[in-house]
């Protein structure tokens, strides 16, 4: 049994959503949903409701196109640098995001003014260079 | 170190090989070489085999030891569901003095697959296999690995080539299984996704690995935690513990005794110090030794113009002598502090921070140092230098309590400097364990092919297995090498 983490939100997408908007109708009072569901193919993990598609520029439903609902299958999330992770998620609820070289854990070799030499494990996430002649005064 | 055996290899260069999952306990590794002909793993240069490793080319030494990294964490682990990693050996960015000897990450993060314990939370994606007892992303890799052909060569740290010899013994060479062997532990999980400098979480959702993470100041964990409450803990040096239970009950066999430095006046501010060690001098606690604390003075020159930062003979030599300096930090290294300070007879240097941030360990070599030195924050160093006027007694020595590196509990730290390392901090160890870890930042020369306390993190997250022992060693009784299942190396087309 999956066993819940305290303080633990969900992922709400919010790229790919800004042409359109999701209502849900059919049941009175649904709890709000705590994830946007995919729906290509429709998840089990929505079993009831029914979406539609609100066209922003008109304002009426329309069925979604191909793009929009590939995109709101597969929703992208930033970093605060600008790179994007897009999210899949199968049929069975299993969600995966491809990592980049911006997760890189590397060693880094420096040769000491004494000659020897120092390594040091860090991100490309972390500043080019810096920290390093510090520790020595 | 210990050398050891090669347990038996596949090397089917130019093959495409789809191992079946081991028979017994342990993980298949599936290396899948991803470098051109002629280059990286399929360098044709002729080399002599060294420390074990019976390759007789460059690029097939460089497979060895890839191998051998494998073999060591596939005998550990235990999956049904082989470990891909793909690996290249390429030029990376490297100067004469400094380079990117290589690096890992997992190829991808998954959540709520099948038998994942914890709900909403990112696993990568070879233990989420493991979990699921299925590839849970067929047709890709779990692991990148990428290192540097170039290191050693001109202008890229030459005269410091790699050392793939299995035996350890690299002298003044960077030790290939070693650095793989750090790397793949990020690779299989040793690693927050959390944006340590925001406390934001990758995706809005928290990772297994920050789900053990406690500050013992807050008690909170970090899953428990407002993005800017993980931020402040993530610089929270000395407070932050991987809260595993495995961890808990191994880090008394892989952490030594706790050397602590204690005030023992005046009354007021008794107490323990945090403090940071020295790279250099002698080992901490090697000797227990208690003494007044007095500042240093010397003269304002062109070495250092503060009259306490110990960067010239110090003037008040006959007041150090027999007693432990205290020194500010700044305008000069710590050894050359340290020289003055032994030079003025003192039995032990203290060196207060000059800024409000983390005080760093004193880096430096300094064969001739005999003196043991510490460092504080420039806080503890106020409050020691108000009080000096009341004889201020330092003790120092080894605390059969705790252990170094661990916080309460016997819970070991992990890396949170101030300001934070991206990448660095959190990820790792905090540096002050002794012996030293695996996976500490700062790779340490006397490290031994075995993985430590990593070990049992990674089964805290997830890699459980019932067929290896709770320890890391993996030596038998009579020395021998365990048996370990063969790697298997696969081309990509």
């Amino acid at each position: 049994m999956a066993t819940r983490i305290p303080g633990l939100r969900r992922f709400v997408p919010a790229a790919g959503l800004a042409a359109l908007a999701t209502a849900v109708f059919a049941h009175p009072a649904p709890p709000p949903p705590e994830a946007c569901p995919a729906i290509d193919p429709p998840s089990a993990a929505v079993p009831a409701g029914i979406r539609a598609f609100i066209d922003p520029a008109t304002g009426k439903i329309r069925p979604a196109t191909l793009e929009e609902r590939r995109k709101l299958a597969a929703p992208v999330w930033r970093d605060r640098s600008g790179r994007a992770y897009e999210l899949q998620i199968r049929a069975d609820g299993t969600r995966i995001v491809k990592l980049d070289e911006a997760f890189m854990m590397s060693v880094v070799a420096t040769k000491n003014s004494d000659g020897t030499i120092s390594y040091h494990c860090r991100s490309d996430r972390a500043p080019a260079a810096g920290g390093a002649a510090e520790i020595a005064k | 170190m210990r050398a050891r055996a090669l347990g038996p290899l596949v090397i089917l260069a130019g093959l495409l090989l789809l191992a079946p999952a081991p028979a017994r306990g342990g993980a298949q590794f599936v290396i899948v070489n991803a470098d051109a002909a002629g280059e990286g793993f399929n360098d044709p240069s002729p080399a002599n085999p060294v420390g074990g490793n019976t390759g007789t080319t460059v690029g097939q030494q460089r497979l060895i030891a890839f191998e051998e990294a494998a073999a060591i964490w596939g005998e550990l682990l235990d999956t049904p569901v082989e470990i891909r990693v793909r690996a290249t050996f390429d030029p990376l960015p490297c100067t004469a003095d400094q380079g990117a000897l290589g690096g890992a990450f997992p190829d991808a993060v998954v959540s709520d697959s099948p038998n994942a314990p914890l709900a909403g939370a990112w696993y990568p994606v070879a233990l989420a296999s493991r979990l699921a007892g299925e590839d849970v992303d067929p047709g890709s890799d779990d692991i990148t690995v990428r290192f540097n052909s170039d290191v050693g060569q001109t202008d890229c740290l030459e005269g410091s080539g790699w050392y793939y010899g299995l035996d350890g013994a690299h002298g003044d060479s960077f030790d290939l299984v070693t650095v793989l062997l750090h790397e793949l532990g990020h690779g299989l999980g040793f690693l927050t996704l959390v944006d340590e400098s925001t406390g934001e979480e990758f995706m809005s959702q928290p990772d297994v690995f920050e789900s053990m993470i406690l500050d013992t100041q807050t008690n909170k964990h970090w899953t428990e935690m407002t993005p800017a409450e993980r931020a402040a803990s993530a610089v929270n040096g000395g407070h932050v513990v991987f809260d595993g239970p495995a961890v808990g009950a191994a880090a008394p066999d892989f952490l030594g005794p706790f050397v602590g430095v204690r005030v023992d006046a005046p009354g007021a501010i008794a107490g323990d110090l945090e403090f940071t060690t020295a790279s250099f001098g002698p080992v901490l606690g090697s000797d227990t030794l208690s003494g007044e604390l007095v500042q240093a003075t010397d003269a304002a020159d062109a070495s250092g113009p503060a009259t306490t930062d110990g960067c010239s003979a110090f003037s008040n030599a006959s007041q150090i002598a027999g007693r432990i300096a205290l020194v500010d930090r700044g305008d000069c290294d710590f050894v050359v502090k340290a020289a003055n300070a032994q030079a003025a007879g003192a039995i032990a240097m203290v060196v207060a921070n000059n800024v409000s941030t983390q005080m760093p360990g004193l880096g430096g070599t300094a064969p001739e140092i005999t003196i043991p030195s510490i460092g504080v924050n420039q806080a503890e160093g106020a409050t020691l230098k108000a009080s000096l006027d009341d004889g201020v007694i330092l003790s120092i020595g080894t605390n059969p309590r705790r252990r170094a590196g661990a916080g309460a509990l016997n819970r070991p730290r992990l890396y949170a400097p101030s300001p934070t390392e991206p990448g660095s901090s959190i990820s790792h160890w905090d540096t002050g364990a002794t012996p030293n870890l695996l996976m500490e930042p700062d790779l340490n020369d006397d490290l031994p092919h075995e993985v430590d306390l990593t070990l049992p993190l990674l089964r805290d997250i997830g890699w459980r297995s019932d067929t290896v022992p709770e320890t890391a060693d993996r030596e038998t009784p009579d020395g021998a090498d365990a048996e370990r299942s063969p790697q298997t190396v696969e081309d990509r087309p």
